[in-house]
């Protein structure tokens, strides 16, 4: 701090600040964080075009960091080791209070939710039905696929159901498929990816709640400028179709402000209750 | 069947029945074989697959198995149907109905169980079709051992091409070679040999072509060649002497034909061996071919017959030239060891085209003139004439006639008595052989003793003669007759003959002879011819007991000193110097110088051939003791003799009674 109010350092500084174009503010390079949904090369191959076009936009430089897994991740991501991170809505709301993590950006063409699948000839109409049943899902503290259908067991149902933790969301569905469990919790997305002769032999029998899905935030210690910067880059981006093309793998249909506000409901939900450490 | 073909066929055979056992049970073993290696190695992949699988199962994690087991399928083409299959029986792979496959001949089904902890939490069951990679191995099995059954026959095909070079190309041009050699041909070339066994067969072929064309060589001489003399041999002459004339009808050229014939061989063979006899025809041989020129042939036909071709012949002279040159040669002594012989030639010539234009004419009339040669004595030449043809032909007649006349009793024999001079006694007969020759009558001696001693023939007959004569004698003896000598004559023949005393001792055993009565006679010409040999004879003869006379005597070239050597009691004057008495002074002086001489010598006198009774007187008055001749009696047949003697000895009483003189017995 003193070398900062040294008058002629200073003096230095702000003419160094004066004369660099504002855009190349500085070369320093910003961690970006990506959970671990994917492999890391498929991380890699889905984020490194969006970000080297973000770097153009910005000007500023992005290094993509990952852990393996996803518990690894959530940890680093708790700690806050990210300057910017592409996060499950739970996570942020965790981190609001010890990291305080800033959304700038989301998908707000789609919301965040899970589905209940069961096979095609079950006999289970109802979500009532699957009380005491053994139900698949990928991880416990899987958000849509996990979390908030065993919320909504709990806490809109009131039934309680054994789960089984098959480790991906493609176990759950050819668990439900196979008839090893009675039902097995997934998202949209996972579902649709899966190949037709799983797919074709599961409907989908709940719609759990929603929320808005994954944003993109950014650590509190990142100035305001580069936020802003990286916000209206990615918006700037989603604004062009090429730039849109970018952002589907993520995936980000429409890309749009993501605020706190959008995320907040979720904390009543109930679902630390179902968060494994 | 050629060596390529009895080689090759047991080689395709193996060939053929290698290929059959690889098809028919090594390659099925192989695949058998190999598919329990490959079905092995599934089970065990199996097993991997389920340790693989056993976390994500036991988790649940079920895509993770699918992810797994797709892989696995994708790798594995053989794996047509793999399920997982829970406990409870419920199956969590695949999705969907299980295919089955079709019925294939190595399809397998295999299982394997999914244990956690010793707790099995799932089973894998595989369908697999090893079909394709057990036929595909067993392809390569079946091309590795095509390639390896290709590789026999290529080398059996090498084999071949390499029997071909270096066997049955020598071989067969071995065979043609040898064909030709054994046609006589020696130009055969073999090829350059090689230091295998081969070669070593062209070698020792080389060689026996070699000594087979040196074999042929020799025999070729000597099948030409007299072996005893080296000089060429019959067959060679013939051969010679056809060329020749050949030669002489195209030429107008005159040629010669020689036949020289020894005299008296047989004689010397027989008494001094075969060896000496060859030596000389060895010595005489070439002697001969020293006297002939190089190009004209000289041959020896077999026995003592030689041959000379002289060719070229222009006058008369130079055939006699060769002639003289012949017999000069062989004048000379012939010396072997101690023994000194000698020898002459008979010489018989034809020449044509004088004498024939073909061999055997020329050969005929050579021949019969070299007989002519010997009938005149031998030792000269004679020229072949017509009329010796005739001659020839009549002596060969003779000569067959004399053999007969042995068997068939032909000959006989006459007596001739001898009288003693002084009383006019019977004192001796002399026997005298004839021959009653159906066809000619009868027939002299001098006409054919000559041919009886050329032919050998004189040696039965003498035996003959002796033994009748003797027989003959004791009958008379028998009768009251006797006392009086018998007479016998000796041909030269016998007293060379070494056997003849024993022959007569024979003689007179057999016919109980006494020796004392017998005489023998032989002529003063043959007992000089070989003094030596018959003194040794004679003396063998007087051991006997047998009286020994000359015969001839005077007309021989007998050398005194010998004389007395020879142990003979009586001297017989020839007839030709009887003839001569009383009419030629100079007879009566030799004939009365002989009796004196023969007394000096302590031998009796016989005079032959007396005829008239003057010969008779004065013979008597030179005390000549004994005679013979037609003034007393011819010859006599035996019957007509035995009268003769009765009467004689009738007549030889009376005149005891009427004479003073005894006779001097010739007995005591």
């Amino acid at each position: 701090m003193t070398f900062l109010y040294s008058g002629r350092v200073s003096l230095l500084l702000i003419l160094t600040l004066l004369l660099t174009p504002p855009k190349v503010v500085a070369t320093e390079t910003f961690s970006f964080g990506i959970v671990p949904q994917f492999d890391a090369r498929r991380t890699h191959k889905v984020w490194k075009p969006l970000l080297m076009r973000l770097e153009a936009e910005t000007g500023l430089k992005f290094r993509i960091v990952g852990s393996s897994t996803i518990p690894e991740f959530e940890t680093q991501f708790m700690a806050g080791e990210f300057d910017f991170a592409y996060m499950n809505p739970y996570h942020v709301l965790k981190a609001a209070r010890s990291v305080g993590y800033m959304p700038l950006v989301r998908d707000v063409g789609r919301t965040l939710h899970g589905v209940i699948v069961v096979p095609n000839d079950s006999p289970i109409t109802r979500v009532e039905e699957l009380d005491g049943k053994v139900v698949a899902f990928p991880a416990p503290n899987a958000l849509g696929a996990s979390l908030i259908p065993r919320a909504d067991f709990i806490n809109v149902f009131g039934i309680s159901i054994v789960p089984r933790y098959v480790q991906s969301h493609s176990s759950v569905y050819l668990n439900v498929a196979l008839g090893e469990t009675a039902a097995g919790g997934g998202v949209q997305k996972t579902l649709g990816q899966q190949p037709a002769e799983v797919r074709d032999t599961l409907r989908v029998l709940y719609r759990t709640r929603e929320t808005a899905p994954h944003p993109l935030v950014a650590h509190p210690r990142v100035p305001e400028r580069v936020r802003n910067a990286v916000r209206d880059g990615l918006l700037a981006i989603g604004a062009t179709e090429e730039g849109r093309r970018l952002l589907e793998p993520i995936p980000i249909d429409r890309i749009g402000i993501a605020t706190m506000a959008d995320y907040r409901p979720m904390e009543a939900w109930g679902l630390d209750a179902l968060y494994v450490q | 069947m050629g060596i390529r073909a009895k080689l090759l066929i047991p080689l395709l055979m193996l060939v053929a029945v290698f290929a059959a056992v690889l098809e028919l049970y090594i390659v099925p073993r192989g695949t058998e074989t190999h598919f329990q290696q490959r079905k092995l190695l599934q089970e065990q992949q199996l097993k991997l697959l389920g340790i693989t699988l056993e976390e994500a199962l036991l988790k649940g994690n079920l895509a993770q198995v699918h992810m797994t087991l797709n892989v696995i399928l994708e790798q594995q083409p053989e794996w047509q149907a793999l399920t997982v299959i829970k406990p409870d029986g419920r199956r969590v792979y695949p999705v969907g109905t299980v295919p089955k496959p079709d019925d294939k001949p190595f399809l397998i089904e295999l299982s394997n169980e999914i244990t956690h902890l010793d707790s099995v939490i799932g089973t894998l069951h595989l369908i697999a079709d090893l079909s394709e990679i057990v036929a595909e191995q067993e392809h390569q099995q079946r091309n590795l051992f095509w390639a390896l059954i290709l590789l026999l026959l290529i080398s059996s095909g090498i084999s071949a091409l390499m029997q071909d070079r270096l066997i049955r190309r020598p071989l067969n041009l071995l065979a043609n070679a040898a064909g030709r050699v054994a046609k006589g041909d020696y130009q055969v070339k073999l090829p350059d040999s090689s230091n295998d066994e081969v070669g070593r067969l062209m070698k020792a072929f080389g060689h026996m072509r070699d000594q087979r064309r040196h074999a042929e060589t020799e025999l070729q001489v000597l099948a030409y060649t007299d072996v005893l003399t080296g000089l060429p041999n019959r067959a060679q002459f013939n051969a010679h002497l056809g060329e020749a004339l050949e030669h002489c009808k195209g030429s107008y050229e005159s040629l010669a034909l020689l036949f020289i014939d020894l005299d008296r061989f047989k004689l010397i063979n027989d008494t001094l061996g075969h060896e000496v006899g060859d030596q000389l025809l060895i010595e005489a041989g070439a002697r001969i071919r020293q006297c002939v020129r190089n190009e004209n042939l000289v041959a020896r036909l077999g026995g003592d017959e030689f041959t000379v071709v002289i060719n070229d012949v222009h006058l008369g002279d130079e055939i006699n030239a060769v002639v003289n040159r012949v017999l000069e040669a062989l004048e000379e002594p012939f010396l072997y060891g101690s023994h000194e012989m000698f020898i002459s030639p008979s010489i018989g010539i034809s020449v044509y085209p004088q004498h024939g234009d073909d061999s055997n004419r020329l050969i005929k009339h050579a021949d019969t003139a070299m007989y002519r040669a010997k009938e005149d004595g031998g030792n000269c030449f004679r020229y072949y004439k017509q009329e010796m043809g005739t001659n020839m032909s009549r002596r060969m007649h003779l000569e067959s006639g004399l053999r007969r006349a042995l068997e068939r009793d032909q000959l006989i024999l006459y007596y001739q008595p001898l009288i003693t001079l002084a009383n006019g006694d019977m004192c001796g007969v002399e026997a005298l052989l004839r021959w009653n020759d159906p066809e000619k009558g009868l027939v002299l001696p001098g006409d054919f003793i000559q041919l009886a001693e050329d032919t050998g023939l004189i040696v039965p007959i003498g035996e003959w003669v002796l033994r009748s004569a003797c027989t003959q004698y004791q009958q008379w003896r028998a009768a009251g007759l006797g006392g009086f000598l018998l007479s016998i004559n000796l041909s030269a023949k016998n007293l060379y003959d070494p056997c003849f005393p024993g022959m007569v001792r024979e003689v007179l055993e057999d016919t109980g002879m006494q020796p004392s009565l017998l005489q023998l006679e032989i002529t003063e010409k043959s007992v000089m011819q070989n003094a030596e040999q018959t003194i040794s004879i004679l003396e063998q003869l007087r051991a006997l007991g047998v009286r020994l006379a000359m015969d001839d005597f005077g007309t021989g070239y007998s050398s005194l000193s010998y004389l007395k050597r020879f142990p003979v009691d009586t001297l017989k004057v020839d007839r030709s110097f009887v003839s001569g008495i009383p009419g030629n002074p100079d007879v009566c002086s030799i004939t009365r110088a002989i009796i004196s001489m023969a007394h000096s010598i302590n031998c009796k006198v016989v005079a032959e051939g007396v005829e008239t009774p003057e010969q008779h007187d004065l013979l008597q008055s030179w005390s000549c003791e004994m005679a013979q001749g037609y003034l007393y009696s011819k010859p006599l047949p035996a019957t007509e003799f035995q009268a003769f003697a009765e009467t004689e000895s009738q007549d030889a009483r009376e005149r005891v009674t009427r004479s003073y003189t005894l006779c001097d017995n010739p007995i005591g």
